[in-house]
């Protein structure tokens, strides 16, 4: 029966092109839109991860302490759980570090080695929750050796809330353009429910069913949901592959990012899944004109 | 004795204050050809809308194959118009489909198999003169072939009661003649026929019986013996 139904609703994209063609440009635009949003989100955050793969932290050292303590806290550190390494670094050695950012073998000045402290670099596991983060630097902090602790998980902080961010926004231009979307396919299937009006009543005028009557349309829509859903991936699949050819291969790894990423398969099938349901939202209108007669 | 296919009890239909019809009572059996005859607006078309349960009667009852039509449900019309065939004056075929597919239409919509439905479609075609026209679309057909096929869909489901609202209207003396023969023929398989025409020169070359209306009742109820 579905096959039927399909292959009778491809005879009707034969008799109406153009009202077909719209609807189904309708969703590709639609689908487009949504899919360009997916595709800076998806590699927004690839990117992020890719620059600052790891979530590290600076523990600052209180004043003399012997090269047994350090050694000492060095594996009190690796040994906290969250912890993957730990780096001791002298004052110089930080001073050295900074006068190489400044184009300088050493920085040098009156006083200028008392304004630093030793330090530890810790480089944390990338997958520690915010509780846990906030739990090991707790710890870290208690211990007698330490002055302070400061981690860069406020940069993953900001990443998350721009996510957060971004899924909303998302959220309110998928619900925007399906309901925006469905409106627009509603008419179009007004439109061709108008034009075979006289088919229908003659249909049902020689015993046809409800479901006879109407079943075209729901095939109709699913066929125009698909063919949209296909249209616009492939838009994007070839915007993608144009894109990957020039970003790329100049300020693209600059950051880090080795490529461009295409939607993941969640992000794909839920194309599809709204592209086929705008359009059978759309059929709606078709079926609350219908009347039995 | 024959059985009874139909049967029209006190029939009232109005339309705001004027009468369409009044008070109108026959019966028809299975098998009986019948035609519904009267002046333009004496309620035959009017008649052949309530026997089909395209309206429903102001007064009366109307019994068809047992079906009480006054009751029948708007969810029963489809079953109820799947087993009476209907030949309507403009013949409402589907333009977008060709004669295959406009007489294979009702049988589609019973579930029926493409293999029984081939061979339905084409017994009924060659009845009605059409066959190896199966292709071609109405608007490449004579006004008596679209009547044909008219008549072809009418009759490809076995319908057990035909009605014909002025089948002949459109056609020649002797289009209208080989479809009267037609209609006979197809009367004599056990269909009961009941047509709706003003044409009493076709009438007296095919008589049947005759039930005259006049200003929506029954004038005359000729029985042929």
């Amino acid at each position: 029966m579905p096959l039927k139904g399909i292959n009778k609703s491809l005879q009707d994209f034969k008799r109406h092109p153009w009202l077909h063609g719209l609807s189904v440009l309708t969703i590709t635009i639609s689908l487009t839109i949504l899919g360009l949003f997916f595709l800076s989100y998806r590699n927004f955050t690839y990117w992020a991860y890719q620059s600052s793969p790891k979530t590290t932290g600076t523990a600052y050292l209180n004043e003399n302490l012997s090269e047994l303590e350090v050694a000492q806290l060095n594996e009190s550190l690796r040994a906290l759980k969250g912890v993957e390494d730990t780096q001791f670094k002298s004052r110089q050695t930080v001073l050295q570090e900074l006068g190489g950012a400044y184009g300088q073998k050493e920085l040098s000045g009156p006083h200028l080695a008392d304004l630093f402290q030793d330090i530890v670099e810790l480089r944390l596991q990338s997958d520690l929750s915010q509780t846990e983060l906030e739990k090991l630097k707790n710890t870290i902090t208690a211990m007698p050796q330490i002055l302070e602790v400061d981690f860069s998980a406020g940069w993953f902080s900001q990443l998350d809330d721009v996510r957060k961010t971004l899924s909303w926004a998302g959220l309110v231009l998928m619900v925007g353009l399906f309901g925006g979307c469905a409106f627009l396919i509603a008419n179009f299937m007004g439109m061709r429910h108008q034009a075979r009006k006289r088919d229908l009543e003659i249909m049902q005028l020689l015993g046809g069913s409800r479901k006879f009557v109407l079943l075209p349309f729901f095939y109709e829509a699913l066929l125009e949901g698909a063919i949209g859903a296909a249209a616009s991936l492939t838009l994007l699949l070839l915007f993608k592959i144009a894109l990957s050819e020039t970003i790329v291969s100049s300020w693209l790894q600059k950051l880090g990012a080795q490529e461009l990423l295409f939607l993941s398969p969640a992000q794909i099938g839920g194309m599809a899944v709204v592209g086929v349901l705008t359009a059978l939202l759309g059929t709606l209108t078709v079926f609350l004109r219908f009347e039995d007669r | 004795m024959a059985s009874l296919m139909v049967r029209v009890s006190h029939v009232t239909k109005r339309y705001s204050k004027r009468f369409a019809l009044q008070d109108v009572s026959f019966d028809l059996d299975a098998g009986e050809f019948a035609y519904i005859t009267g002046v333009s607006g004496a309620g035959k078309s009017t008649l052949l809308k309530l026997l089909f349960a395209m309206e429903k009667p102001t007064e009366g009852s109307i019994h068809v194959n047992r079906n009480e039509l006054t009751t029948l449900r708007n969810s029963d019309l489809p079953e109820y118009r799947q087993k009476v065939g209907f030949i309507f004056q403009d013949f409402k075929l589907l333009p977008d489909l060709n004669v295959r597919e406009n007489v294979s239409l009702p049988l589609d919509m019973k579930g029926m198999s493409k293999k029984e439905i081939q061979r339905r479609v084409e017994g009924v075609l060659s009845l009605v003169g059409l066959a190896g026209r199966e292709k071609d679309y109405p608007n490449h057909l004579s006004g008596g072939e679209q009547q044909r096929v008219a008549i072809a869909r009418a009759v490809v489901g076995q319908p057990s009661l035909l009605l014909a609202d002025e089948p002949t209207g459109n056609l020649d003396s002797q289009n209208a003649r080989d479809i009267l023969a037609l209609f006979q023929e197809i009367a004599s398989m056990g269909t009961t026929v009941c047509l709706a025409t003003h044409d009493e020169f076709l009438m007296s070359e095919y008589p049947a019986r005759t039930i005259e209306l006049r200003n929506g009742q029954i004038e005359s109820d000729l029985v042929l013996e």
